[in-house]
């Protein structure tokens, strides 16, 4: 019943995924090709390369498709509590808007907004901000959606499946994150076109990027706790039982739920005393982290797993976002942190996450559920090899950027500079491999035969 | 024996040590490296190994945990984020306070470009310093967020607009480096590098002298103005005939004043180097003796270019040759 709309949305943010990976590509071409393409426009194609991928594709990808999917299976119920239309225009009309500023009033600012940069050109902001305010409330209604179904449920918060308590977890941060994110935008969008408000004034930096941290933290980086409940789901999937200590497991994600709203500060130069606090304060994520990886392995280790297209991007996804997870030990260490910030070791850091983790997840699930959800069936050797070409392409493409980063080349810069030649060569051969996975997976997913018909 | 292969390995990945600061950057960065892959064999290696490994094993009923493996597993992820976030902290707390006496440079950054001040008032748009010598950056930003990244020193400091953020560093190797800025501002942000250039104490005090040297292609009042503005003499005295603490310098030069004590004495090139020497022997009337003596700060030359200065300014010009 609600598949429908699940179709859709998927549909939507793998438009998004495309278009955001389109862009990635051209800003690539266009560095390697000076003159051919302006800075100004390679700039442009950064800022909407963030915004597209981080507002429109990561934040509702998952929650979106499984949450409209797997939800109502794994509560057993018939339907959610709402139809989710309303978010779902909400989200197209907003992904509209913010395409179609691109063309009128293309925004250069960076997909960080940061002021007093951002505030430069009077009114530029004002189509985009629309359009991500709308999104962000899709947010706060798909997370609202989602916690009244939950709560509709006979299912108790312990016995739900990891991923439907992911999912409730998530929508919690939705809801707030999405008043929290349409609030930023706002006021930054008003000290844009009329030069009032918070982020109006000559100090206003600090004040807006610690804003803009707090509301998109939990959603963009805490996306991840959805995608640690599709890979708990699958893992106990691929072995057949239920996870080794499960409970933990839960604890865990809730404990990394509340930890999201504590662990913005890392991002932002906050001086040495701030700094201290937060850096400790995310000491305190190893905790979770431990605990859920060792309920995986754990599991793991209990007896036969399958091997399928799943299982390939399962370990796709220990690999990358292992990296990803590792590399915060470097950036929280408030020396090297602060060398390594705003360098492509960051740049690196959040692809690896964000590509590593939430888009691996996905296309974990997406292999792992694809028959219980459409009722057809996959070609398991195309999906092994395409997980294969992508864990592959996903690390040629991501790693030369840690080792760029750690030379001390700068975020941003659209250009190749000398001595970085091989290694922008490597990471550009990485995106096409890496492409080249995601092509098959696509090929894959379409032309899956229908089960139900053939027998 | 792994530390030192390592270090030699990673120095072609590092970009080069100048300072004490970024030795000590790249050991705390390798110790990690080392815990981090080491924690990411454990996993991926585990994973794996089960995955493949087990194959047609039966499975092993039951839920129980090994309280101790799951215990001793926490442990050792909350060690290894420990040992993380606490490698270097001394090195940390050193960059944040820069030592007495250290050699200040003013640094403004705009879009897109790069300015040195030094002490003596002498701008440059690379950056000059004496290598075993603490230099401290007063930086600054005209216009939107920088950041000043200098990789051989491992240096990466945000200008914000409207405080002076600083950093301070010790360079330990003559060459010259990359100096640029890491944060987005605009079209041009790609241009927006220089370099870093470092002298022995020697060489540094030899560049300063000469690119120091303001009278080098100016006229003698063009360096009178510029050291109007480096001495702070702006503060006191104005030259557009406003009155400040003490008299202006617009028609000065050849008019005639009465002193305190009720002489009247005509400002002449004597008289200029006298008040500006010995500022408090003879005294406009309507002012208080209340200057700092320039004595061995301004040398002859320059109180000439001043002189010179005051002169092409003033209508009564003709009447101090006299």
């Amino acid at each position: 019943m609600n598949s429908n709309i699940a179709y859709k949305y998927l549909g939507l943010t793998a438009s998004m995924f495309l278009l955001g990976g389109l862009l990635a590509a051209f800003m690539k071409t266009g560095a390697a090709f000076e003159d051919a393409t302006s800075v100004a426009v390679l700039n442009q194609m950064l800022t909407y390369h963030g915004v597209v991928m981080s507002f429109l594709f990561l934040i509702p990808v998952i929650p979106t498709f499984f949450g409209f999917t797997m939800l109502p299976k794994q509560l057993k119920i018939e339907k959610m509590c709402c139809n989710g239309k309303p978010g779902f225009t909400l989200y197209s009309a907003g992904s509209l808007l913010v395409i179609i500023s691109a063309a009128k009033f293309a925004v250069s600012t960076g997909w960080t907004f940061t002021p007093p940069y951002s505030l430069i050109d009077g009114g530029a902001l004002a189509t985009m901000s629309v359009g991500l305010v709308l999104v962000a409330l899709s947010w706060a209604m798909t997370g609202m959606n989602f916690i009244k179904t939950v709560h509709k449920s006979e299912v108790g918060f312990f016995d739900m499946p990891m991923l439907s308590v992911s999912l409730y977890l998530n929508s919690y941060l939705m809801f707030i994150g999405g008043f929290l994110f349409s609030a930023v935008i706002v006021l930054l969008s008003l000290a844009n076109a009329f030069g009032i408000g918070p982020f109006a004034g000559q100090f206003s930096t600090t004040l807006m990027q610690n804003s803009f941290w707090f509301a998109v933290t939990p959603l963009l980086f805490f996306a991840l706790i959805p995608a640690v409940g599709i890979i708990s789901d699958v893992i106990a999937g691929l072995t057949n039982r239920t996870l080794v200590s499960k409970k933990s497991v839960t604890w865990s994600l809730v404990a990394l739920a509340i930890l999201s709203f504590a662990s913005w500060g890392t991002h932002i130069d906050q001086g040495k005393t701030l700094g201290f606090v937060f850096s400790a304060m995310s000491l305190l994520t190893a905790v979770p982290i431990a605990l859920i990886t060792y309920s995986w392995i754990a599991t793991l280790s209990r007896g036969e797993v399958s091997c399928q297209p799943a299982t390939r991007f399962t370990v796709a996804f220990l690999v990358s976002c292992g990296i990803g997870v590792l590399s915060t030990l470097f950036t929280n260490n408030m020396s090297i942190g602060s060398y390594l910030s705003s360098t492509m070791f960051t740049t690196a850091q959040i692809h690896y996450l964000m590509v590593g983790g939430v888009v691996t997840a996905v296309l974990a699930g997406l292999h792992f559920w694809w028959t219980d959800i459409t009722g057809r069936e996959i070609r398991l050797s195309l999906g092994k090899l395409s997980g294969f070409l992508y864990m592959v392409g996903l690390n040629l493409a991501f790693f030369p950027q840690i080792i760029m980063g750690t030379k001390g080349l700068p975020q941003g810069l659209n250009i190749i500079p000398v001595g970085f030649e091989t290694l922008n060569w490597v990471s550009s051969l990485g995106f096409i491999v890496l492409s080249l996975g995601l092509l098959l997976v696509v090929l894959n997913l379409i032309t899956s035969t229908d089960t139900t018909s053939s027998e | 024996m792994l530390n030192f292969l390592a270090l030699e390995s990673l120095s072609s990945w590092f970009p080069p040590e100048a300072s004490y600061q970024a030795f000590w950057m790249d050991k705390a960065f390798l110790g990690i490296l080392v815990a981090a892959v080491f924690a990411f064999v454990l996993v991926v290696g585990l994973a794996i190994t089960f995955v493949i490994g087990n194959r047609g094993k039966a499975a092993i009923e039951g839920q129980e945990v090994n309280q101790l493996a799951r215990g001793l597993w926490v442990l050792g992820a909350v060690l290894l984020a420990y040992f993380a976030f606490s490698s270097n902290f001394c090195g940390f707390m050193d960059t944040t306070q820069a030592p007495y006496g250290a050699y200040e440079i003013d640094v403004t950054a705009r879009q897109w470009d790069w300015e040195f001040t030094y002490p003596g008032g002498h701008a440059t748009d690379t950056l000059h310093v004496a290598i075993d010598r603490p230099v401290r950056l007063n930086m600054q930003t005209e216009d939107v967020v920088h950041s000043l990244l200098i990789p051989a020193l491992r240096v990466n400091q945000a200008i914000l607009p409207g405080k002076i953020s600083r950093t301070w560093f010790q360079a330990d190797m003559i060459d010259t480096f990359m100096l640029r800025s890491s944060i987005y501002s605009g079209d041009n942000y790609a241009d927006m590098h220089t370099s870093l250039i470092t002298h022995s104490p020697a060489k540094f005090t030899e560049w300063l002298e000469a690119a120091g040297d303001i009278f080098a292609g100016r006229t003698l009042p063009e360096v009178g103005e510029i050291l109007y503005t480096r001495h702070g003499c702006a503060a006191c005295h104005s030259f557009d005939g406003s009155k400040r603490v003490g008299p202006t310098f617009l028609d000065m030069y050849g008019n005639t004043f009465d002193t305190k004590e009720g002489v009247a004495v005509t400002v002449d090139a004597a008289y200029i180097k006298e008040s500006i020497l010995k500022p408090n022997v003879s005294v406009i009337d309507g002012f208080d003796p209340v200057m700092t003596p320039y004595e061995g700060i301004l040398d002859d030359r320059e109180i000439e270019a001043l002189t010179e200065w005051f002169k092409s300014m003033s209508s009564f010009a003709d009447q101090g040759e006299n």
